[in-house]
Formats: structure tokens, C-alpha cells, sequence
């Protein structure tokens, strides 16, 4: 049980707190590790050549400094955060840089990323807005030549068969993430929001079978020991994603218990399987400009404004219901468009479920959160009541 | 105290803002004392001796009160209080019981602004300022001090002006160097009171109308005794305003409010519990959980070594 | 006291024809408001660098532009009542604040039944039986129209996708011919998604003399912009962001061709007889990115006081040059042309985008090139508060300049529907501060053996 202990939750504590560890001890051995921005570059393909994605986030304990002079103030802070520890040289060990086209803020600080901080290997990855099969079949051809690129970097090229079981291993990832997920279903959670967080961060910094293990680890501790967690309200995380554990943390004592999260840290990188074709580029292409359920892509218009939101966030409808949640705090990173403009619909389509939303605009830093005690604290008060 | 049954119940709703602590003491259907008085930062130390004053006036002592609630920025230092409960829900209920059909409160606070939504008497929505001077009682302060007038005459001064002048800063650094600017070009101090208050109606209407401004609108705090705040905000709103004959007090009440639900809940054994265990004593700064809480480092785990 | 009050500051240019250009602005909104009055089809827009207007006019869709419209609302201080609706729907403010604009209208044209209230500023917006959003540049020029849903329920927005290519990646082979495929399949769509909703078919020869006038226009806006090379400049930013409207949304109309012929003639007499827009010039400024539309005049004062020529600006808004003879050599199909058009606009500058390592391609490089070309002394970058697709890359763009090309730049800072945000005074002080500035670094590029 100790040992076990070792590598379920305190181990995703461990490599939470010291992000790029295992990343650097894993390069030292040889290994080739990519730094990735957001959701979207298909890090199946980094697998199949064995390289370590680490998924790159921002620091929300640090000033942001150096990036004064390359981003203006008036932006996401998550982005400028990430760019700043760039500039700190806190992801120097990276072998590539893998930008993408998600949103704009992510789109021109991948650029300018990798205009000052240079990795022996990067690549721009183009995202469509669209879904239309054109734009489908363009994503593909995207990833097609981020492809050719990883493998002019390193030498050889990548075999169908290695893609595919790069496909198995993260789609087994997504599967026990989902498990770990349905552990917040009881009342009490199994899991705090805190711990999940951890969790998937460690995973976002580790090789994909390490994740693996670590998962059915976590999974294996927290159906087995005495749930230290009590019944609180229970809130869905919707919006711009949450990195820092002193967040979850303020949320978690204010009177809730966070059980589902529909953020970038969340439920949407691992919410769907890739389908594994014949072309494995099909498969990947499809999941994700199709299942990953950013607001960033645009998805069509319906007859009327009800099938419209319908089409869009039916699977909130799913999340509340099985997760028998209470209400809905909207976190959005101050100066966050892709979520801004969603706001208002989203607060109506969760009133029309009977949930109450509560929206907060914040600074991404931990020097600002206590002032927002006060509102979870009403927020809690609300739902009992009061 | 009388017999256990049909016993008469007694609340109290204790309200720690940054610089006046409010209390109010209550049965279920009348308020029996109420009490305001300047703490200052020192509102940890003397919250118990506010509520001795709040008890002389209601004949009452310390074992009578049933059930405490604390609200204000300060609540999580009473020691003596059973539940905390946020301002933003005790102004709400506060404001409710004295108007029912209030549906939009403004708390103009010290330190803080706030808009709140009610609805069927419970919170609807909610929006708080409280980084940011602008549309609190420190910018008047601090204009008041550069004025130099006292800080209650700024109101009544400012509604004897027929031609405000034109702030644009509402940055506390800038607005005041505006209003010297204007002192210096010898525009008269009540025009730029006016224009002072105008501008902090503004920058306060600017953030309440972000959660729909409805009637009836209600103005609370220690902004709704700046007769001159009142007037701009109405103006401002183009509607009716309900100020509360005692604004500050509207948190205790509603904290007495909840405190009278919270000991509806429990049992003669609970209650009697709560009696027993309520600490008298003055919080110092090291013993007070609360404040242990608030020292506790949140950020210690986290590193990014890289 | 009404120092600090936002203030319209008219330019009265140098040019006659950017004078005359205001035409063009008139236009636009007449025939809008004319084809609201008699019930036609009436499509919102968002400016689509070409790709997608010239299709729906074809069509017959009047377009309106939003975006046009909130500046305008700001100049003549209409914005407010519109952004406090925004806000009280629970838009955050810091949402682009043409958009907020827009949506206040349209919830107070929903609630007015759908009919424009008589006092709606310059004739108001009629309700559109499409949105044209675009995905180039900016995120909000799609999320807003989304956003419109709830006000135009049913009302179709169509997304016209225009893709972003890495600076590197450019570089590819297969990318361009995947890019313009992409663009091309696109366009195909639209236009069924058109003849679906209009209930008509695309008449192709029109559609391709559209193009052709169109491309026939940007080569001569162009030219333009090929004889402003001169020193002294014939003609600065005052004049160009008047003369741009035609180019940039009515390209297609010969009308705008032949008042391009006009302007070609004026700017090449004033170059064939070294006559500057400015009598003094002493510093030659470029300018990134949208412009302080209610202060142009700010611009001819700093001409005055200072002799500062402002000699290229916006790259946005400027004609793409024109493609090489090989590109276009035998391509008739005018979606295929649009495609190339749209995308090379985009592209071109990703060679500069490498050389000086400031991808991307738009709003960043091409201001690198621009100093060179330009013999640029300055650059003035004006950060907006509500756009940030605009202003994302200027400290970059700053950094790059100082650095790779020894010119400095001033920062002026601004917002497009927040005109208070833009200090007057703060800004003839910084600018008046920052000749020295600029002296100082012609003396490092003389001392560099730089060409200017």
C-alpha cells in the first residue's frame, strides 16, 4: 500500500510541484522532449517517435517580468505567463516547440515563442475554425506535414504501426482519465478537484505509458482509501483553465466540491478516443478539430438559436446531469475572447438546466485570488440558500 | 431567561467591515438594538466589546443570544460568532426585509463596491469591486483630505453646485491631481466635489449594470449617507433609489436575519452546545483560527523548477 | 475643462483625391441604407481582405460592415448607451468594442421588433438575412457574430475561413497548393450556402469581371504605394487612410478604379516634381496598426510641429503586392484567383517574417521590409485597448526594429470605441521627445553604413 501510495496521488504531488523533473532526468537518458501549447497539436505523433510531450502552462505564484517587452499588457495572462517562463529559460531543456492556431492569444505568442526562444525543432500547426469536410481534410494535411517535419528532425519516419499503437497507448489515457473522472460522480468525490488537477498536470508532463500507470495508480488508491473528502455543493468548471492547485484549493474551502471541469485542463483533450483508421491521420485529424470542445472552433449556426446552442453545448446538459452538479463557476482569464463571447449564452443554457452560474474575470495570478473567496463563499451561501 | 418552551429566542448579526464594525441584535420579528462604532484595524480586538455595547442596549447578556453570525471582511476574526456568512448575503437579506420589492442593492463600502441581485428575496446575481478605489468611501477620503473639507461635509457640499466639473480620472492618483488642477484654476471646491461624485456614480453604475440594473433599486453602506453619491446615482440611473433610514446597518441585520434561520435548525441540546462553547475572549493576532488560517503559506508546494 | 472631452480631430490631408475619397464612405452607407429601404437582401460583414465580398456582391447581398460602423458610432460619441447594453447582457467589457457596440444594437433592434429605431446613429444597421464572419486575424470576428444569436436568432452565420499558415511552414512544399485548395473548396461552399439563401444561381462571368476589375484596382493601389517610396513622400497616412475605403471593400467597382487612376496621377505628378505631402519633412514615421480614426488630425499637427512625414502605415489595409506572372498566368477561374489573392496577402512578407525572426507574416514583418523601403526614421505603435489582434505584435514588431533595422519606435496608446483612452497632449509630448530619438538612431545607421 505504501508503495502504491508512491505512485498514485503523492507521486502526481511530487511531479506537479517540480513540473519539468522527470522531463529533464528522461532527456538526460536521451530522450527527445517537445513542449507542446494547448490542446490541439496531435501528441500521438510525438509518441511515435518516443519523444516526452510536456504540455507548457504559465505560473500563476509568478510575476510575469521579461515578457513586458515582447506582449502588451491588455492580453490572456495565461499566455503571457507561459511566454515569460520561456523567457526564464524555465523550458530551456526543450529539444522542439510545437505551436498551434487555437486562439489568437495562443496563436501570435507560438509566434513569437519562436521568434526569441529557439528549439533545434518547431512547427506552427494551422488550425481550422471550420469543420467543414475542406477544412477537415486541410487539417490533415496540416498534420501531415508536421509529420515530415518530426521526422527530418529526427532522422526517420514514423510507421504506421508505431502511430497506431501511439493511438492505443493515449486513447488508454483518455479512457482512465474518464475512469478517474466517473470517481467524482459519488457524493462525496472520490477525488477532489485539487488532487485531479494534479493528476492531469503530472500527466501533461510525463511519457504517456508513465501517465498510464500513474492513472491506474490514483485510480486504484482513491477507490480504496477512506475518503477523506465531505460532501460539499458541487461545482462544474467551465471557461479558461485552471493551472495552479492554490486556485482549486480557494474554490474547495469556500463550500465546494469542483467534480467536472470543461476546460483545457479538464475534460476536453480526453473526453473522446481517437478512431483508429486505416490512415491514422484520419482518425486524428477527426478527433481533434471535431471532439475537442473549444469554443475556439466554430461550429455551425442552426435553424433557430435553440438548435444552435443545442448543437453546441448539449454535452453540458450531459455533465451536469451525471455529475449531479449544483452550479457553475465561468472562470474566465481576463481579456479571454473565445470564452467572453460565449458567457451570455452559456449562463442562459445552464439557467435553463436550473443551474446557477457564477462568472468571475481574473488576473491568473495567486497574488489575486483571495479577494475572490467572498464570491465563491455568496455563490456556496446561494445555493444553500440563504 | 424564562421557561424552555415558547422561550423567546435572541439573534445577533455582527458586521466587521475594514473600519466600523455594525451589530444588531433581534428576536424573530423585531430588531432590539443596534449598534455602529469605528474599530478601525483594531476590529479583532474589539468586536466583543462593540457587542457588550449592543447588549446593554438590548437588556439582554451574552447567554441570551441564541445564535451569532458573522459577516463583513473581518468575520473570519470573531471568535464568539457560529457562522459566517458573506456580505453580499446578509446585505441582500438585510435589504429585503426592509423592502421587499428591492430587486438591485448597491453597497458602497469603506474599501469595497458591490452590486447585488435579488430575487424571491435570495441572491440572483452579483458583482464586486474591490481592487480599485473608484466607487468606494476611500476615494471620497482621500478627495475630501485634498479638498480640504471633512469627509461628511463632501456631499452635502457637492449638492450646492450647478455646474460639476468634468473628471475624467477616476484613478485615485490621478483624479486627485486633477482636483488640484481644478482648486489652482480657482474653479469652486463644490463644483469639484460635484464632479467628483459624478464621476464615482459613473465608474459605480458602469459595474452594477453588468448584472441588469432593476427596481427597485436600493443604495447601502457608508455611500448611501453621501447625500451627494445618492443624488448622482439616481441621476445616473434614471430611477427611484430606497435608502435604508440606517444603511450601514443592513449586513448585521441580515446576519441577524440568518442566524434566526441557522437556530430554527437545531435542537434545545445544539443550541445549549453552542452556548457552552462560544469564546468570550478578545482574538489576538496568534490565537484566533481565523487568523491561523489567513497566515498559513498557500504557496509553498508549488515550484517550477522547469 | 474640455481638455480631457473626446474631440473629433479632422485632417485636412495634402491630397485633393483623398479628399474626394470620403465619396466612397458615403456610398457604401447609402446604398446600404437604400437597399434596407427597399427590402433587399442585406448581409453584416466583416472585412475579408477580398475574399469573400466580392462573391456576395455578385450575389447581389448588399453588405454592411459592423465594424465601420462602431468607429463611427465612437466619433460621433454614440457608443455608450450601446456598450452599457452589451454589458448589462454580461459581455465582459474588455470584449472588442466594435463588437459590444454591435450588440447592444441588435438587442435594442430585437426589442424594437426588428425595426431601426428613427434615432439609430448614421441610419442604424438593418436586420441581415446572413452574417459574413471571417477567421482571418482575429477571433472575435467570428465569436461576435456567433454571439448575435441571441438577438437574430435563425439569421445564418456563415464562418469564411481564411488559414494561417506558419512563417516556416510557408516554406513547404504541398502547403500553398494545400492552403489555396483549402480556400478554394471554401469558396464553393459559401457560394451554394449563398444560392441557397438568395434563391439564385452565381452568374460566373459576372463574378470573374468583378475579379478582374478588382485585381486590376489593387494593382493600381499598389502603384500607390510603390511611388510613396519617394523622398520626400508625395503622400502620408492622413491621405491613405481616406484613400484606402475604395480599395479595400469596393475594388470591384470601376468606379474605384477610375478614382485610383486619379490618385495615381496625382501622387506620380508630385513625385516627378520632388513635391512632399509636407513642406518640412524631416522624419519619415510608419505606423502600426489601426489608426486613431477620430484624431487623423493629430497626424497633420505632428507635420507641423515637427516635420514628421507619416510615409507608410496600416499593412492591413494595403494592397497585397502584385503575384508573380506565374502564379496567376492562365488561372481564370476567379475563385481560384481570389484564393491566391487572399492568401498571398497573408504570406508575403514570411521571407521578411524569417530573415528578422518576426513571424508573423502580417500585423509584425512586413514593417521590418517597410523600413527599408520606406527609409523609415520612426515607428509610432499604437496599442488598442479593446483590439488585440492589432496589437498583439507591436512590442515585438518595436523590439525587431530597434534591433535588426537600428529604427526606434514611440508608443501611443488608444483604443477603437474608448476614444478618451487616446491623451492628445500625452501624445505630442512623447512624439515631440522621441525626434530626438529618432536623431540619434540615424546617426547608428549612418554609423552602421545603413542605405538611409
Amino acid at each position: 500500500m505504501e508503495e502504491q501510495k508512491k505512485m498514485g496521488l503523492q507521486r502526481a504531488v511530487d511531479i506537479y510541484g517540480h513540473r519539468g523533473l522527470r522531463a529533464r532526468q528522461l532527456k538526460e537518458e536521451g530522450r527527445k522532449v517537445f513542449g507542446y501549447f494547448c490542446c490541439y497539436p496531435p501528441i500521438e505523433l510525438l509518441t511515435a517517435l518516443d519523444i516526452v510531450p510536456v504540455r507548457v502552462l504559465g505560473n500563476m505564484d509568478e510575476p510575469v517580468t521579461d515578457a513586458d517587452d515582447y506582449l502588451p499588457p491588455v492580453m490572456c495572462i495565461f499566455c503571457r505567463s507561459a511566454f515569460d517562463l520561456g523567457m526564464k529559460a524555465q523550458y530551456n531543456y526543450f529539444d522542439g516547440f510545437i505551436g498551434a492556431h487555437a486562439c489568437d492569444g495562443a496563436e501570435r505568442t507560438a509566434f513569437i515563442w519562436q521568434n526569441y526562444i529557439t528549439s533545434p525543432c518547431n512547427f506552427q500547426l494551422d488550425v481550422p475554425h471550420t469543420t467543414h469536410g475542406p477544412a477537415l481534410n486541410f487539417f490533415k494535411e496540416q498534420i501531415a506535414l508536421f509529420q515530415k517535419t518530426l521526422e527530418e528532425f529526427c532522422g526517420t519516419q514514423i510507421q504506421p504501426d508505431d502511430l497506431k499503437q501511439a493511438i492505443v497507448l493515449h486513447n488508454r489515457q483518455r479512457a482512465l482519465v474518464r475512469e478517474l473522472y466517473g470517481m467524482r460522480k459519488p457524493d462525496p468525490p472520490l477525488i477532489s478537484g485539487t488532487e485531479m488537477l494534479q493528476v492531469l498536470i503530472a500527466v501533461m508532463s510525463i511519457p504517456v505509458s508513465e501517465g498510464n500507470d500513474l492513472l491506474q495508480a490514483v485510480i486504484d488508491e482513491v477507490t480504496t482509501r477512506a475518503n477523506p473528502h465531505e460532501a460539499k455543493r458541487r461545482l462544474l468548471v467551465w471557461g479558461s483553465l485552471i493551472d495552479h492547485t492554490a486556485f482549486t484549493d480557494l474554490i474547495e474551502s469556500s463550500g465546494f466540491n469542483i467534480v467536472v471541469e470543461d476546460t483545457a485542463i479538464g475534460t476536453r483533450p480526453f473526453w473522446h478516443d481517437i478512431e483508429i483508421t486505416t490512415d491514422p491521420l484520419d482518425g486524428i485529424s477527426d478527433h481533434y478539430l471535431n471532439e475537442v470542445l473549444c469554443p475556439r472552433t466554430f461550429r455551425e449556426t442552426g435553424s433557430t438559436y435553440q438548435a444552435d446552442t443545442d448543437a453546441r453545448f448539449y454535452y453540458l446538459k450531459e455533465f451536469a446531469k451525471h455529475w449531479n452538479v449544483d452550479g457553475v463557476f465561468a472562470n474566465i482569464i481576463r481579456n479571454c475572447d473565445i470564452h467572453g463571447y460565449e458567457v451570455p449564452v452559456v449562463k442562459d443554457y445552464f439557467s435553463e438546466m436550473g443551474l446557477p452560474v457564477l462568472v468571475i474575470e481574473q488576473d491568473y495570478s495567486t497574488a489575486a485570488l483571495e479577494t475572490l473567496r467572498t464570491r465563491f463563499e455568496a455563490f456556496a451561501e446561494n445555493l444553500d440558500g440563504y | 431567561m424564562g421557561i424552555r418552551k415558547g422561550k423567546t429566542m435572541f439573534y445577533a448579526g455582527i458586521d466587521i467591515g475594514s473600519t466600523i464594525t455594525k451589530i444588531v441584535i433581534a428576536n424573530r420579528v423585531e430588531i432590539l438594538a443596534s449598534v455602529i462604532q469605528r474599530t478601525g484595524a483594531e476590529h479583532r480586538r474589539r468586536a466583543h466589546r462593540v457587542m457588550d455595547r449592543a447588549l446593554v442596549q438590548a437588556e439582554l447578556c451574552v447567554d441570551d443570544l441564541d445564535y451569532i453570525v458573522a459577516t463583513g471582511y473581518g468575520r473570519i476574526n470573531v471568535p464568539f460568532a457560529d457562522a459566517k456568512v458573506t456580505e453580499i448575503t446578509c446585505h441582500m437579506r438585510g435589504v429585503s426585509w426592509l423592502h421587499p420589492d428591492v430587486r438591485t442593492i448597491i453597497d458602497i463600502g469603506g474599501q469595497d463596491c458591490k452590486g447585488i441581485k435579488v430575487k424571491d428575496g435570495r441572491l440572483d446575481d452579483f458583482i464586486m469591486n474591490d481592487k480599485c478605489a473608484a466607487g468606494t468611501g476611500r476615494f471620497f477620503e482621500i478627495i475630501a483630505k485634498v479638498l480640504g473639507i471633512d469627509l461628511e461635509e463632501i456631499g452635502p457640499l457637492s449638492l450646492t453646485s450647478t455646474n460639476p466639473a468634468e473628471i475624467s480620472n477616476l484613478c485615485t492618483v490621478f483624479a486627485e491631481q486633477e482636483a488640484l488642477s481644478r482648486l489652482s484654476e480657482g474653479v469652486p471646491i463644490a463644483d469639484i466635489a460635484a464632479g467628483i461624485h459624478k464621476a464615482n456614480a459613473g465608474r459605480i453604475y458602469s459595474m452594477v449594470r453588468k448584472i441588469k440594473i432593476e427596481e427597485a433599486v436600493a443604495i447601502t453602506g457608508g455611500g448611501a449617507k453621501n447625500s451627494g453619491l445618492c443624488r448622482s446615482l439616481q441621476q445616473r440611473l434614471q430611477l427611484p433609489v430606497f435608502i435604508p433610514p440606517e444603511p450601514l446597518i443592513t449586513g448585521a441585520l441580515g446576519a441577524a436575519l440568518i442566524a434566526g434561520e441557522k437556530a430554527a435548525r437545531l435542537d434545545e441540546r445544539a443550541l445549549s452546545a453552542l452556548k457552552t462553547h462560544r469564546r468570550w475572549d478578545a482574538a489576538t493576532f496568534f490565537s484566533d483560527p481565523g487568523t491561523l488560517v489567513a497566515m498559513e503559506s498557500k504557496n509553498s508546494q508549488h515550484q517550477h523548477v522547469g | 475643462m474640455t481638455e480631457n472631452k473626446i474631440k473629433t480631430k479632422k485632417s485636412n490631408k495634402t491630397l485633393q483625391t483623398a479628399r474626394e475619397a470620403g465619396h466612397f464612405g458615403k456610398k457604401m452607407l447609402e446604398s446600404a441604407i437604400r437597399a434596407q429601404a427597399e427590402g433587399k437582401p442585406i448581409g453584416w460583414s466583416m472585412a475579408n481582405w477580398w475574399e469573400g465580398d466580392i462573391i456576395a456582391k455578385a450575389m447581389g447581398m448588399n453588405l454592411v460592415y459592423p465594424e465601420n460602423w462602431g468607429a463611427f458610432c465612437a466619433s460621433i460619441r454614440r457608443a455608450e448607451p450601446y456598450l452599457e447594453i452589451s454589458d448589462g447582457e454580461g459581455f465582459p467589457n474588455t470584449l472588442c468594442g466594435y463588437a459590444r457596440n454591435n450588440i447592444g444594437f441588435a438587442k435594442t433592434l430585437k426589442e424594437n421588433g426588428y425595426i431601426i429605431p428613427d434615432d439609430a446613429p448614421g441610419g442604424g444597421l438593418a436586420k441581415p438575412i446572413m452574417l459574413l464572419a471571417s477567421g482571418a486575424a482575429c477571433d472575435a470576428r467570428y465569436k461576435w457574430f456567433q454571439s448575435l444569436g441571441r438577438y437574430l436568432g435563425g439569421v445564418p452565420v456563415w464562418m469564411l475561413e481564411l488559414p494561417q499558415t506558419g512563417a516556416r511552414e510557408f516554406f513547404l512544399p504541398e502547403n500553398k497548393a494545400n492552403n489555396l485548395k483549402f480556400i478554394v473548396s471554401e469558396l464553393k461552399l459559401m457560394i451554394r450556402f449563398l444560392e441557397d439563401l438568395l434563391q439564385c444561381k452565381m452568374d460566373y462571368t459576372k463574378l470573374e469581371a468583378m475579379v478582374d476589375q478588382a485585381f486590376k484596382t489593387l494593382r493600381l493601389a499598389h502603384e500607390v504605394d510603390l511611388l510613396r517610396r519617394s523622398v520626400p513622400s508625395p503622400m502620408v497616412s492622413q491621405d491613405f487612410w481616406s484613400i484606402m475605403i475604395p480599395h479595400f471593400y469596393l475594388p470591384d467597382d470601376p468606379e474605384a478604379y477610375a478614382f485610383y487612376q486619379r490618385v495615381v496621377a496625382e501622387v506620380k505628378n508630385k513625385v516627378d516634381n520632388g513635391i512632399g505631402a509636407i513642406p518640412n519633412e524631416k522624419y519619415r514615421m510608419m505606423f502600426g496598426e489601426l489608426p486613431p480614426w477620430h484624431s487623423i488630425g493629430f497626424f497633420d499637427d505632428i507635420a507641423e510641429r515637427y516635420g514628421i512625414a507619416m510615409v507608410m502605415e496600416s499593412w492591413n489595409y494595403h494592397a497585397p503586392t502584385p503575384m508573380a506572372e506565374e502564379e496567376i498566368d492562365g488561372v481564370s477561374d476567379p475563385l481560384e484567383l481570389i484564393a491566391r489573392l487572399c492568401y498571398h496577402k497573408y504570406t508575403e512578407y514570411n521571407q521578411a517574417a524569417l530573415d528578422f525572426s518576426a513571424a508573423p507574416s502580417y500585423f509584425s514583418a512586413p514593417f521590418l521590409e517597410y523600413a527599408e523601403i520606406y527609409r523609415a526614421d520612426g515607428f509610432m505603435a499604437h496599442p488598442l485597448m479593446s483590439c488585440r489582434p492589432a496589437t498583439y505584435t507591436l512590442m515585438q514588431t518595436i523590439q525587431r526594429l530597434e534591433e535588426k533595422r537600428l529604427v526606434p519606435g514611440v508608443v501611443v496608446n488608444g483604443d477603437i470605441i474608448d476614444l478618451r483612452v487616446f491623451n492628445l497632449e500625452e501624445a505630442y509630448s512623447k512624439v515631440e521627445a522621441f525626434t530626438e530619438t529618432m536623431d540619434h538612431y540615424r546617426e547608428l545607421r549612418r554609423k552602421a553604413g545603413m542605405a538611409w
